[in-house]
């Protein structure tokens, strides 16, 4: 906080920094996962996690959440960790956003991820926002879950009965719901590296900068097992994984309208104040084609 | 031999720019006086209602809570040219937002949870949307007391017993018969949907009342003497017991040019037994309870002859002034006297109407009308040009004011108004006209480049006003005094500019508070309309003069010379035979000691002032009179690729020209095309708001009203400015704030039309609309 004087008149005027104060809750900063998931149960439903806070932090000033326990896990060590290498990788629950984008070995190794986080929000929230909280939120349209989801990632989770790994195309059951219980905490994302996929991230906005998705799509290709693996986001309540699609490279036309006609199928995209589902739908096999023009002409390539 | 300019027209930087990136620059959000009380709002659900209760008792008794206010108390009515709002909502509410009851309390925490035990009882009113609706004699009446309403009479004609707060009327020549006899005819309409400003600062205001029926307000607002004179008019106080502060404001746009949250601090104020309230609007209230941009449906008719002549045009133009319409009955005024574009037009028809609905409510907004309007004529333009087979350059270049024509309300066009048709010639070449764009890298993107023309006055009282002291300093400096705001556009900079070579002196060593106080600062009228720098500057010139006739004076004794035959450079005066005799003013300024201890003079201080000069009131029947100080002439140019897959647009490139009459500072003055240019771009492509079947606004705030970001800014953008002076303008110049925003959408309307063969008349032309548009075409159903 800041704070001058100024002269104005015949008074001292005093100018100070604002400050708002969120809601009414007790916050508590676990040092350990274990504290972590005995304050979740004990709140028995009434706590929420704060990494980022980007999202949960508005929603309570928008009284759209109100929790009583607030309990901040940026300070678990656990927590904070990176591990990017060939067997695959774990991405720690707190780490900000841009330490990922900023990070060489990340970057090279999950291309399309990165360029999904990279469309979160500004440099400024992404300073904040974290991959798990992108996650857990479980916003149809959150811009990591396509990528998530056709890199076959897990939710490293620990609860009171222990730990779980749940698979990400598990992990979403709704509309800002997941599987997670009430004690659980999530401790990392574990990405497999496979080398022979190529990825891409593309997705559909209002304006150039920073905007929540009209639709977004990820897709994956192994070029060896010519397999093709398709993710959409912002189409449905959840993000949503098509089943692995045996890819026909002799006619790639053709095979785009294939493939569009199963993603038309497999989402329900509804018309709302930032886009019309008609819009939505019209974007969809756009997306399809974009993809795999960008994975064939890889793959075509290796 | 003209003496060359030391500052006037070099790219001095911004005075106030270490105070922002420092961060040490406060504003009125930063302002937190001893014992101040926060304010919550309950706002309106309903868009149109009858309130039957409120019940605010539990709120009352909220430990904390200092002052709990409803409209039923308040029976003030509010305005600058029409007084048609309360303070809060009194027995009805006419928009979804409107605030109803306010709280103030010792914390904005226990504001907002007292608001949350307040129980507002409404019953159901029938609610009208859309202003061309609300203009049927069966529509439901939004202010059924218009006509007890004061105004600001023989300029504003609300009609009785309707929605129409005002009808502005343009009658030249006999459209009818001229239409009848043209080669060829058009008629086409268009519409604007209501935008936000979006400043960075939301309004805010903090208000005391003080013992012996006084007041102070600190507020941020781009007119703080329009803001003590209305407080004063409203609560009956002598206007000097209304002291008005000013500090430094987080861009206005247009939206703080009225009045805002200073009644409300006020009473507030009031009620709590004088402790001081502010009142803060969050984001969401910034969009949803505060004035917007008014939408504007219009129908343009244009009848031509068959070599490219306009013979006749009429426009009726219907803003959507939602719930009230203060200040949009004079947007409806200027954009009538304005509403045929920068053309030469013998036979003009021209209605404007500021028509009542139940949506958030209108004001002024960077352009005054002017964006809106050219929205419809400069795409009929294009529109009647290629129903003639000719050239849209070519077909405007026909129809351009000259020299010896007159325009719409009977003003004769001379050369000192500027020149459009060198406008237009500019951006044509800079944009390469004529040669149709390069064809895109991708095979399923289209390019396409259009051109509009723009032009706008200032829209202002006839009487406008404003004076300027300059207090000289010990040093030989000088303090300028203005109650102008500079809320980012740059005005202070460039007045220092002025008084430095007026002066003759360094001009480091002038210096501008950011903080007007209506205490010490001499009057102006308000800081809007693009007249700052052009009143103020005339008023610097003259304050500067009375500073060195007063030198003069001093030094003429002290020298024993003359007066006439002293000179000033670099601040000294001194004799045009022996130069070397020369006094620094810092031995002047306060007076001349001579050797023996005598003094002669006395601290120097200069007084300058400017008011608006020959301006008529319009005739109500026919429009015809002098409305304008000068105009200011544009063009933009743009070429633009579309993806024809999604929709998506972008700007490859805009060329924007303005005819300055002399660029003061063009460092400012590039950043003002710039920013203005970026701003049009939203109102072309991302912004509207957008309401459901009953008048709720569904996109009120940044999660789904988009403005453009850093990322949106078109990477090659030109900047031409031309400098054919303004006669009576301080060095020829006239305001450019305003115009780089106006017609950005119509030349990108115009270009989509080059791109895709398709005719978009509807605002904002974001992605879905032209994907919309582009299927229709390609499958029509």
């Amino acid at each position: 906080m800041r704070s001058l004087f100024c002269f104005s008149g015949f008074k001292f005027v005093r100018f100070q920094r604002g400050f708002i104060v969120l809601g009414d809750f007790e916050y508590k900063r676990i040092r350990s996962i274990d504290e972590g998931c005995h304050c979740l149960a004990e709140a028995a439903g009434k706590a929420a996690v704060l990494a980022g806070g980007t999202d949960l932090l508005v929603e309570i000033r928008n009284h759209l959440k109100s929790p009583k326990v607030l309990i901040d896990c940026k300070n678990v060590d656990a927590l904070k960790q990176v591990h990017v290498d060939r067997s695959g990788s774990a991405i720690g629950a707190s780490v900000p956003l841009n330490r990922l984008i900023e990070n060489r070995a990340f970057h090279t190794t999950y291309p399309a991820l990165a360029t999904a986080l990279l469309s979160i929000g500004t440099y400024q929230l992404r300073s904040r926002a974290t991959l798990a909280g992108n996650i857990c939120n479980a916003s149809p349209a959150a811009d990591s879950a396509p990528v998530l989801l056709v890199l076959d990632a897990s939710v490293e989770v620990v609860g009171i009965r222990g730990p779980r790994s749940i698979p990400i195309r598990d992990f979403f059951v709704g509309v800002k719901k997941t599987v997670l219980t009430p004690d659980e905490i999530v401790v990392s994302i574990q990405i497999p590296q496979r080398a022979d996929l190529h990825t891409t991230f593309l997705k559909q906005q209002r304006i150039r900068g920073h905007d929540l998705a009209v639709v977004n799509m990820a897709g994956a290709y192994s070029p060896g097992e010519r397999i093709l693996r398709l993710a959409i986001g912002s189409c449905a309540p959840t993000p949503v994984l098509l089943e692995p699609i045996k890819v026909d490279v002799g006619n790639v036309a053709s095979f785009a309208g294939h493939v569009a006609e199963i993603v038309l199928s497999s989402v329900s995209p509804i018309s709302d104040v930032r886009a019309s589902s008609g819009y939505r739908n019209a974007i969809l096999p756009v997306l399809v084609k974009r993809i795999l023009h960008n994975l064939l002409a890889e793959g075509g390539a290796s | 031999m003209t003496r060359e300019l030391s500052y006037v027209g070099k790219p001095i930087p911004r005075a106030d720019a270490i105070d922002k990136v420092t961060g040490s620059a406060s504003y009125t959000h930063d302002l937190c006086l001893p014992g101040m009380l926060h304010t919550a709002l309950v706002l309106s659900p309903h868009a149109s209602a009858r309130i039957v209760a409120i019940d605010s008792q539990n709120a009352e008794a909220l430990p904390g809570v200092r002052a709990v206010l409803t409209g039923r108390g308040l029976c003030y009515q509010l305005g600058l040219y029409m007084q048609d709002k309360c303070i809060l909502a009194r027995d009805v509410v006419r928009y979804q937002g409107e605030a109803v009851v306010a709280i103030a309390a010792d914390t904005l925490d226990i504001a907002k949870a007292a608001c949350q035990l307040v129980e507002v009882q409404y019953d159901l009113l029938p609610t009208v949307l859309d202003p061309r609706e609300a203009m049927d004699a069966s529509a439901h009446l939004v202010h059924p007391d218009l006509h007890t309403y004061e105004h600001m009479e023989g300029v504003f004609f609300p009609k009785a017993h309707t929605n129409i707060a005002h009808h502005q009327k343009i009658r030249k020549g006999s459209f009818d018969q001229a239409f009848e006899g043209a080669d060829s005819t058009l008629t086409a309409s268009f519409y604007n949907p209501p935008v936000q400003h979006v400043p960075m600062e939301t309004h805010v205001s903090v208000a005391q009342a003080l013992p012996g029926k006084r007041m102070e307000i600190w507020t941020s607002s781009q007119s703080p003497y329009t803001v003590r004179h209305l407080m004063s008019v409203c609560f009956d106080l002598p206007h000097a017991h209304v002291r008005v502060h000013v500090p430094y404001v987080g861009g206005g746009f247009g939206g703080k040019a009225g009045l805002g949250l200073e009644p409300l601090a006020y009473v507030l104020s009031r009620a709590a037994g004088g402790r001081p309230v502010k009142v803060a609007a969050t984001r969401e209230q910034e969009f949803n309870t505060l004035p917007s941009r008014q939408g504007l449906h219009s129908t343009i008719e244009i009848g031509a002859s068959r070599d490219g002549k306009i013979v006749a045009l009429k426009s009726t133009y219907v803003w959507d002034a939602g719930a009230y319409a203060d200040y949009g009955v004079n947007i409806g005024r200027a954009a009538a006297y304005s509403g045929a574009g920068p053309y030469s037009i013998d036979n003009c028809w021209i209605d404007s109407f500021v028509v009542y609905t139940n949506k958030i409510f209108g004001t002024a907004y960077r352009g005054f009308g002017h964006l809106e309007i050219l929205w419809g004529i400069e795409r009929a333009m294009d529109l009647m040009a290629r129903r003639l087979g000719m050239d849209p350059a070519e077909f405007r270049r026909r129809n351009l004011l000259k020299d010896g024509d007159t325009t719409i309300t009977g003003e004769a066009f001379t050369s000192g108004h500027g020149n459009p048709l060198q406008c237009l010639e500019s951006v044509a070449e800079a944009i390469d006209w004529g040669t149709p764009s390069e064809p895109s890298v991708d095979s399923y993107k289209v390019r396409g480049k259009g051109l509009a023309m723009l032009h706008k006055a200032p829209a202002m009282p006839t009487y406008t006003s404003c004076a300027v002291v300059i207090k000289l300093d010990e040093d030989g400096g000088g303090d300028i005094l203005v109650s102008g705001v500079d809320y980012g556009q740059g005005t202070y900079t460039v007045l220092r500019q002025i008084a430095a070579e007026e002066l003759r002196i360094p001009i480091e060593k002038i210096h501008i508070t950011w903080e007007c106080d209506t205490a010490f600062s001499p009057y102006d009228w308000q800081t809007v309309a693009s007249r700052f720098a052009y009143m103020g500057g005339n008023a610097v010139i003259q304050a500067a003069a009375d500073c060195l006739e007063q030198i003069r004076s001093v030094a003429s004794q002290a020298l024993n010379v003359a007066p006439e035959d002293l000179d000033f450079e670099d601040g000294v005066v001194f004799p045009k035979s022996d130069p070397t005799r020369g006094i620094p003013y810092s031995k002047l300024t306060l007076g001349y000691t001579f050797a023996n201890g005598n003094s002669i003079g006395g601290p120097i201080i200069g007084h300058g002032r400017f008011i608006a000069k020959g301006l008529t009131h319009l005739d109500p029947e026919t429009g015809q009179g002098l409305p304008a100080q000068y105009w200011t002439y544009g063009a933009h140019a743009v070429e633009i690729e579309v993806d024809t897959q999604t929709g998506e647009i972008e700007i490859l490139n805009i060329v924007t020209a303005l005819d300055a009459g002399k660029v003061l500072n063009p460092k400012l003055c590039i950043g003002q095309v710039v920013g203005g240019v970026v701003q049009g771009l939203g109102s072309a492509l991302w912004e509207g708001f957008v309401f459901d079947a009953k008048g709720r606004f569904l996109n009120a705030g940044f999660v789904d009203y988009k403005i453009p970001t850093a990322k949106d800014i078109p990477r090659h953008m030109q900047q031409i400015l031309l400098e054919n002076p303004q006669p009576g303008g301080p060095y020829g110049a006239r305001g450019v704030a305003e115009h780089p925003m106006i017609s950005v959408p119509s030349a990108i309307g115009n270009a989509l039309y080059d791109a895709l063969g398709i005719e978009f008349n509807t605002l904002p032309l974001n992605y879905e609309r032209i994907l919309t548009r582009i299927k229709e075409k390609v499958e029509p159903s």
